[in-house]
């Protein structure tokens, strides 16, 4: 029994590190507009709610990325969330998720979770589970409307949603 | 022209004119072709639409040998040359060209026909220099006994070093020596028999940018590679003649081919034979049947970054077709049915139907239409291959995409609706307009299905791509041509292609509504200034390649011929004369793809002695 839960506890951690190591590409790979750009000189990766990545983001504390520092803050108020670049919205603050995308109209804040019918409700990157791989759906829509502009190193790893072209949708 | 097919047909005369010094720079004049140069030694090309250096769905065949490779659906068009004074036309069909070709032939065929022994008797040599091309060749011709004759040639080109993007020395150049041969003779014999034995060699040596991938800093390191590729074929045709309308064909060649680039190491041998057999009018039915079988094996050498699950692998094509021009109306009405079967090892059994109308209201004027189907069958490259794409550094784990084969792939599917317009509205003038609407389904393109924690090396996540067939597209567009003998002295010639495209599916920037122009025109005007002057100005217009960043170009080349005495001429050439050097195509910066580099204006003088 304490094997098998040991066994979970080591996907799972897994699970978190690669959604870790996947917000740095996405950093890196998405252009915000100048205003934003030239309005400071670092990055702010925002949490919001609990650390759903148990310190696995820390590494990013301090690094740079296109040529600015990464500032990693814990958010818990709604008001907060317009001065981040990127938001991580841990699930279990689901709730709170269509109070927020209110409070983010008009800024230019990439959004990130990993519950269920993000994407679909307006967030702009979703991490979901397939088997033992982590699938990126990115909302189109959602990212155009930000004035963000995703660069194609990231499009090709990831399965767009709500597309704004003259194509279908997946 | 009778085909009621989209038809162009680029003839010795066009190809010398026009101060080509390659087989890609001479299909520039097509209309509907696009045609970009990547670098110095590798092109683009391709038929409405779809232009990439890898699948280009293009079937393309140097007298009746298939030169595409099915390692990755495309032309290597660095090593497809031969002696340009020795090509008696190269017929340009846009469109599905399925019924008598097969797979592949899916938005066209390029059939390069070289002339009969015969026809290249006697002494050649030829020599060019310039800043950017150089080239030595000679050839002879002679008679074999009564009623045969033979041609051999040897040549030796230099394809000069591009610039990079930012000015400097791209260090794309390429080299290549090849020589061959032609026979052809008739049979003794009550019989009326032909037979052709043909044959070349070659060997070439280029160099140019990779983007490669590391698992250590920097990631994605410019490797500046070696390509050496070599190579040989042989083909024998016999050609029976039954009578003054029907006639019996048997054709068979080997091809072997030989490549060492960075990423892998292709080595494949390739043998066909092919019979066609054209029956005697019956009745209103002239029909046509023909079969073949192609056995190809190929051997690959990995390196760390591209694996496979079959090192070898051996593939059989067994295809056949049958042809029917039934005539409605005699001189008037033709429908023309037909149809060509495949069996392949990847996905089976495909049909490719085509039906065709023509309808001739007078001697000036043709009217076609078509509707036909045609299929690319997936490449191994799809099917088998495993390529790290890209890796890089996504703090704190190392990152690594990762392109996977998928064997269950199906076919690319077109089905296509064309409309023609062919007239001669004065003994000097005509014109051809053709019109057509592509429905492309099961289009493949790589797609994420996810990330996942890697282990070699440690720590790394690995996002996965993997061929789909799930994009689908619609293309439309128009090519016209005009032609006018303004004097015996003055042709002149303008043509003008139009494409649009919508993708639908995949979000893969790989495949894009604008890796073709929309936009492309060309006028040529060929002046006999005198006995001994000649004159050629052409110019090339493609619009831009938004998605890729490459700006709307006009070419201006032009050549002056002058004939100093009999048998000895020299040409004085000028290509892009408008710009010091641009940029025609460019490769997503992600894969393990070469640079793209900035074309020089090229100058050149050359020298063509016949003895």
């Amino acid at each position: 029994m304490p094997t098998a839960v040991r066994a979970a506890d080591t996907l799972q951690l897994h699970e978190q590190e690669i959604k870790a190591g996947l917000l740095y590409n996405f950093l890196k790979y998405t252009n915000w507009p100048p205003a934003v750009m030239n309005d400071g000189s670092s990055t702010a990766v925002c949490i919001f709610g609990n650390d759903p990545f148990d310190g696995y983001l820390q590494p990013m504390a301090g690094r740079t990325v296109n040529q600015r520092q990464i500032t990693l803050r814990m958010i818990h108020r709604i008001e907060d969330a317009g001065t981040c670049h990127l938001l991580f919205i841990n699930a279990d603050e689901k709730g709170h998720w269509l109070q927020l995308l209110d409070s983010l109209k008009g800024k230019s804040v990439l959004t990130v979770s990993d519950f269920d019918d993000f994407a679909d409700s307006g967030g702009m990157i979703e991490f979901g589970k397939k088997d033992s791989h982590i699938n990126v759906n990115l909302n189109m829509e959602a990212v155009t409307g930000a004035r963000l502009h995703v660069q194609d190193r990231l499009l090709k790893l990831v399965t767009v949603v709500h597309s704004t072209s003259s194509g279908g949708e997946q | 022209m009778d085909a009621p097919a989209a038809v162009y047909v680029l003839t010795n005369e066009d190809i010398m004119r026009s101060g080509a010094t390659s087989i890609p720079e001479a299909l520039r004049q097509v209309p509907g072709v696009q045609v970009a140069r990547v670098n110095a030694n590798s092109w683009a090309i391709s038929i409405r639409g779809f232009n990439g250096t890898l699948d280009n769905k293009l079937l393309v065949l140097i007298d009746g040998r298939t030169v595409y490779d099915p390692l990755f659906s495309g032309v290597y068009w660095d090593i497809q040359d031969t002696v340009l004074e020795d090509i008696d036309r190269i017929e340009v069909i846009r469109g599905p060209g399925a019924a008598l070709w097969g797979a592949n032939a899916v938005n066209g065929v390029i059939n390069i026909i070289t002339k009969k022994a015969q026809d290249t008797q006697g002494n050649l040599a030829s020599t060019l220099a310039g800043n950017q091309d150089g080239m030595a060749e000679g050839r002879y011709g002679g008679k074999l006994g009564d009623d045969g004759y033979y041609r051999v040639y040897a040549k030796y080109l230099t394809r000069g070093d591009e610039q990079t993007l930012s000015g400097g020395n791209s260090h794309d150049a390429q080299e290549e020596s090849r020589s061959g041969f032609r026979t052809d003779w008739k049979g003794s014999g009550d019989a009326k028999d032909d037979f052709t034995v043909q044959g070349d060699m070659y060997n070439s040596g280029a160099s140019q940018y990779r983007i490669t991938s590391a698992f250590t800093a920097p990631f994605s390191p410019l490797a500046l590679e070696r390509l050496d590729a070599r190579g040989g074929n042989m083909l024998g045709r016999w050609t029976r003649t039954l009578s003054d309308d029907s006639k019996f064909t048997l054709q068979s060649y080997a091809d072997y081919t030989y490549r060492d680039q960075l990423l892998l190491k292709d080595e494949r041998s390739t043998f066909d034979v092919d019979a066609q057999y054209e029956l005697p009018q019956l009745d209103r039915h002239k029909v046509t049947i023909g079969g073949g079988y192609r056995y190809s094996v190929d051997g690959l050498t990995g390196t760390p970054l591209i694996s496979f699950t079959n090192i070898g692998e051996k593939t059989q094509l067994l295809s056949s077709f049958i042809q029917d021009k039934i005539t409605l109306e005699p001189k008037t009405w033709f429908l023309t049915l037909g149809s060509k079967f495949e069996h392949n090892d990847y996905t089976g059994f495909e049909a490719e139907p085509d039906a065709r109308l023509q309808w001739h209201p007078d001697e000036k004027d043709m009217l076609w239409t078509s509707v036909s189907r045609a299929v690319r069958t997936p490449s191994r490259l799809e099917e088998d291959l495993h390529i790290i794409q890209a890796t890089g550094f996504s703090n704190p784990f190392l990152l690594s995409v990762d392109t996977l084969p998928n064997s269950d792939l199906h076919s690319e599917k077109l089905t296509a609706y064309e409309l023609g317009y062919r007239r001669q509205w004065a003994p000097d003038v005509s014109s051809d307009i053709a019109a057509f609407y592509n429905e492309y389904h099961a289009l493949s393109t790589y797609t994420s299905v996810g990330a996942l924690a890697g282990t070699n090396p440690t720590r790394i996540i690995l996002v996965r791509l993997e061929p789909f067939n799930n994009s689908w597209a619609e293309t439309y567009g128009v090519e016209t041509v005009v032609n006018w003998r303004a004097l015996d002295s003055l042709n002149l010639s303008a043509s003008h292609s139009l494409l649009n495209m919508a993708l639908h599916g995949s979000s893969s920037p790989d495949a894009t509504e604008t890796q073709s122009p929309k936009y492309q025109a060309n006028l040529h005007a060929a002046w006999d200034v005198s006995k001994n002057i000649s004159y050629d100005a052409m110019l090339y217009y493609a619009s831009a390649l938004a998605a890729f960043q490459v700006q709307s170009h006009t070419r201006l080349d032009m050549r002056l011929g002058w004939r100093i005495m009999d048998g000895l001429e020299f040409d004085l050439v000028g290509q892009d004369l408008l710009d010091s050097s641009h940029q025609e195509f460019t490769l997503p910066l992600t894969t393990p793809s070469v640079l793209a580099s900035d074309i020089n204006r090229s100058v050149y003088g050359k020298l063509t002695w016949r003895f």
